[in-house]
């Protein structure tokens, strides 16, 4: 877990979380979160420079800002003219002081609306400069849209409570998929097929995430699987080369669809961590993966040792954490399965009580029918249901009814709102539920909770964030705070709410 | 061993700098003034007042006694201002036998002459400082009660950090309410006669032997308290003096209340992140409680790794950080050993400060001194170089293609 608390505490203070509340990042924000992992190449953004400035910080890449992005710098005459000349002087220049192995072209709205043609230019200088040259087209204008998050949320009411879903939402225009598209389109090459080889995507895998996938290819290594390369966290040939690998393990499945249109690559999509959350669901990742490469038997034998290893510990901390009730506060409905089957089933975490925090306008702004939205009421009780949960249910509880909650049990599972704080009982900080994919790590986690349940001491119970009444839907913004809830109200109206 | 704290002349040498009219004369061989001075020169780069008898190779064979006679007749000439010389025998002095007590005794001058036997192999740096404040007892006189309540602040040391700056925050919160008789970070030998004045004597960790003697010879209580980080750490400061001395202090509590929440109004959302993250926490006995306190109750911090500096060995703590995983390390300029071998932002707000300069009214101390902390503690976080190549970058070349 230590490498979990660092990632938190030196990414998750950036404020950019804050800032999303206030409308979503351009695509070119994810853009550079692929071009960033990629090893030694330089940017060029084809647009005004306010662009390349804004865009440095990176919503995605929160750690550092994005230094080496250079701009081409429109002005008035290139709106019109377009900007050719200013973009092979810049590539030109580029190549020669920074030397890198690839150079990215990104589109902006404005080179999107004169519709230059990039990819004619790259292809008319790629012999004059020594680094290869990617065009990232523009799938969309200026940012994803939304729909893909109420496609993705309406498969997954659908889906039944142990059926793991790989949606049909393959945000399209989302920049990260866009970078992803043209190295496949552009970079990767044929080659010839290794046998039980994997590219494993090095994207969203939460905090701790490059220990998650070192470990993940430490485990694959020991099925005699081998990781053939992380995309994109590659240098240029190990791009080139990925279609050698018979399978990819990814997060984004478009990508991962243009590959297979390609280059015939299967792929195993994890469209959501949970549903691989806690030993079954470990088990079960690794198995798929075996089916796929038609090695299931000689993994689950090594699934089985591994299991083994681990198996008197995971009982012993089960057996530790039965002893106690543990009130679970959630938002949302579409995650409170998961949560539940994280704590109660895989963690063998007696869920007495649950409060569900409702956000009023989620409908609304996800565009959900009510359909949908009975569907995954349901959900959560038949969930409760197979998992053996017997736990009393409040919705939207009044202070009182958390406070007689909180009552009831030993622990509080929950976020960082101080309102649970002043509940009385000892909090349980809601991250332990980070889905891992080895048993190592899926035990470290019960360590981390065991230890933090002997503790048993309730702290922060003068917190500073206390201090202030905030806005029960938009915490930490204060109750008071007018203007900073106008502009919420306003993203909603004007993107959130806009129905095509 | 790699000690986490000096020895009982370093104790010792701490608690005297606060007497302003006071010369301290180190017997004992020159690395001892030297190490001394240095832990304290970058703060208070002025108004030295130490010095040493520099002990030497002839002294240990034919003994040290002449040094301090020499020594002492030159103070006479050199701090015509001093009232008082505290003369801190060290090892060598001890070892050898030197009868410092026997010089002392036929010397003819005015200033005060206490002599303090602080060998560093016998004796540690907690009973250094603590012989040290009971020293001080020397100088108390009877006097008579103030008529308006009134405080002595016991176990603070002139080279602490931020200490002169937050001394002047307390006595702004305590403005026109409670009077401020003596502070040992910061005073005279006459305002250490008027202690027994006081109302009440506040100890911060150390000192407790000069309390008990101006409670037992003069009447005055004390009370132990923390020091008072934070917002509620200067609400349960005022509280407690409320009790103690009966006086009101709803006006000043409700405006550090209001000025509070402007502190969070800009620090909440960095907070919120920060909620529940492990720290370590290394400090002396005067600032830890105070600080554990500020850190879990009010940032909601968890700390893992607790030592008080006083003693213990580098190489423990450095076990405990490795095992426990902090994500900050809260101490002094000596824990840069562990920010860089662990790579973590240091919050430094403990003695010794070695690399940190305060110029300005800056204190850790009340409602602006909230603010402070918990810039340094954001400020920790988010300029600490992190993955800056990449969130995956330790991943790329980790393939294996055949």
């Amino acid at each position: 877990m230590q490498d979990y608390y660092r990632d938190q505490t030196y990414m998750g203070v950036h404020p950019s979380a804050m800032v999303h509340r206030f409308g979503v990042n351009g695509k070119l924000a994810g853009n550079l979160a692929a071009i960033q992992e990629v090893a030694n190449t330089a940017t060029i953004m084809y647009g005004p420079k306010g662009c390349a400035y804004g865009y440095r910080t990176s919503a995605r890449s929160r750690n550092t800002p994005f230094y080496d992005i250079v701009s081409v710098n429109f002005q008035d005459q290139d709106v019109i003219f377009g900007a050719e000349a200013k973009l092979r002087k810049t590539l030109l220049e580029v190549d020669k002081r920074q030397k890198p192995e690839l150079i990215f072209i990104l589109p902006t709205v404005v080179s999107d609306i004169i519709n230059d043609d990039l990819e004619g230019i790259a292809l008319d200088i790629q012999s004059q400069v020594q680094a290869k040259i990617v065009v990232v087209k523009s799938q969309v204008f200026s940012h994803m849209d939304k729909a893909n998050r109420a496609k993705f949320l309406k498969e997954k009411a659908q889906q039944g409570v142990n059926t793991r879903c790989s949606p049909n939402a393959i945000y399209p225009g989302c920049g990260y998929v866009e970078v992803m598209d043209a190295l496949v389109n552009k970079v990767m090459e044929p080659q010839q097929v290794q046998p039980l080889t994997i590219n494993v995507e090095s994207f969203i895998w939460g905090y701790m995430a490059d220990v998650k996938l070192r470990r993940v290819k430490e485990l694959l290594e020991k099925m005699s699987l081998r990781v053939n390369t992380f995309l994109p966290a590659a240098t240029l040939e190990q791009i080139r080369t990925a279609p050698r690998a018979q399978l990819n393990i990814v997060r984004r499945k478009k990508w991962a669809l243009t590959m297979e249109e390609r280059f015939g690559t299967d792929f195993l999509h994890v469209a959501n961590m949970y549903e691989w959350h806690g030993l079954q669901g470990i088990r079960d990742f690794y198995l798929e993966i075996g089916k796929k490469l038609d090695i299931a038997s000689q993994v689950e034998q090594v699934l089985d040792l591994e299991e083994a290893r681990i198996s008197r510990r995971y009982q012993e901390l089960r057996a530790e954490f039965s002893r106690y009730k543990f009130c679970l506060i959630a938002g949302g409905l579409d995650g409170l399965p998961e949560y539940l089957k994280a704590y109660h089933q895989d963690y063998g975490m007696p869920i007495t009580q649950v409060c569900l925090i409702l956000n009023p306008r989620f409908q609304a702004e996800t565009g959900l029918d009510a359909k949908t939205m009975e569907l995954m009421e349901q959900k959560i009780y038949q969930c409760m249901e197979q998992i053996g949960c017997q736990a009393e249910v409040r919705i939207n509880p009044t202070q009182e009814e958390l406070q007689q909650a909180a009552e009831l049990s030993d622990f509080i599972i929950c976020g960082s709102n101080p309102r649970y704080n002043g509940l009385g009982k000892p909090i349980i900080p809601s991250f332990i539920d980070t889905p891992v994919f080895d048993f190592t790590s899926l035990l470290e986690l019960m360590e981390d909770t065991a230890t933090k349940i002997r503790m048993g001491r309730v702290i922060g119970s003068h917190l500073l964030l206390k201090r202030l009444e905030y806005d029960p839907l938009y915490y930490p913004t204060e109750d008071s705070d007018e203007n900073t809830r106008a502009s919420r109200e306003m993203y909603s109206r004007m993107w959130r709410l806009r129905r095509k | 061993m790699k000690p986490m704290s000096g020895c009982a002349l370093y104790g010792a040498n701490k608690v005297f700098l606060g007497i302003q009219d006071a010369v301290i004369l180190q017997h004992s061989v020159i690395g001892c003034n030297w190490g001394t001075m240095a832990l304290h020169h970058l703060q208070k780069p002025y108004n030295i007042r130490q010095a040493s008898t520099v002990v030497y190779e002839e002294n240990v064979i034919g003994g040290g006694d002449g040094l301090v006679t020499k020594a002492l007749k030159n103070i006479e000439e050199l701090y015509p201002q001093a009232r008082a010389v505290f003369i801190l025998s060290g090892c060598v002095p001890n070892m050898i036998g030197d009868d410092v007590e026997g010089v002392l005794s036929g010397v003819e001058t005015k200033k005060t002459l206490l002599h303090v036997a602080v060998p560093g192999y016998a004796r540690t740096f907690d009973q250094g400082v603590e012989q040290a404040f009971t020293t001080l007892g020397h100088f108390l006189r009877p006097g008579k009660r103030t008529k308006e309540p009134s405080i002595n602040i016991i176990g603070l040391c002139s080279d602490d950090p931020y200490v002169d700056n937050d001394l002047r925050v307390l006595q702004e919160l305590l403005w026109n309410q409670v009077r401020l008789i003596c502070s040992t970070s910061r005073c005279t030998t006459e305002e250490i006669s008027a202690m027994p004045q006081a109302s009440l004597s506040i100890i911060f960790g150390y000192g407790e032997g000069l309390a008990q003697q101006l409670e037992q010879d003069y009447g005055v209580p004390y009370a132990k308290l923390d020091y008072p980080y934070g917002i509620q750490g200067t609400l349960s400061f005022l509280e407690r003096l409320e009790e103690l001395l009966d006086v009101d202090f709803s006006a000043k509590k409700q405006r550090v209340e209001e000025e509070g929440q402007q502190i969070v109004r800009k620090a909440a959302g960095f907070l919120t992140s920060l909620y529940y993250m492990p720290v370590a926490l290394i400090g002396d006995k005067a600032h830890f409680g105070g600080m554990e306190r500020f850190l879990e109750d009010e940032v909601g911090l968890n700390i893992v790794v607790s030592a008080l500096n006083n003693e213990g060995d580098l190489d423990q703590v450095e076990a405990a950080i490795k095992k426990n995983g902090p994500t900050l390390i809260f101490g002094s300029s000596y824990d840069q050993y562990f920010a860089e071998k662990f790579q973590l932002p240091l919050i430094r707000y403990n003695y010794p400060f070695l690399d940190e300069l305060c110029l300005t009214r800056d204190s850790l101390l009340g409602v602006e001194g909230t603010g402070r902390l918990l810039e340094k503690i954001i400020n920790g976080a988010l300029q600490l170089p992190y993955k800056r190549e990449g969130n995956y970058a330790s991943l790329r070349g980790c393939g294996d293609p055949r």
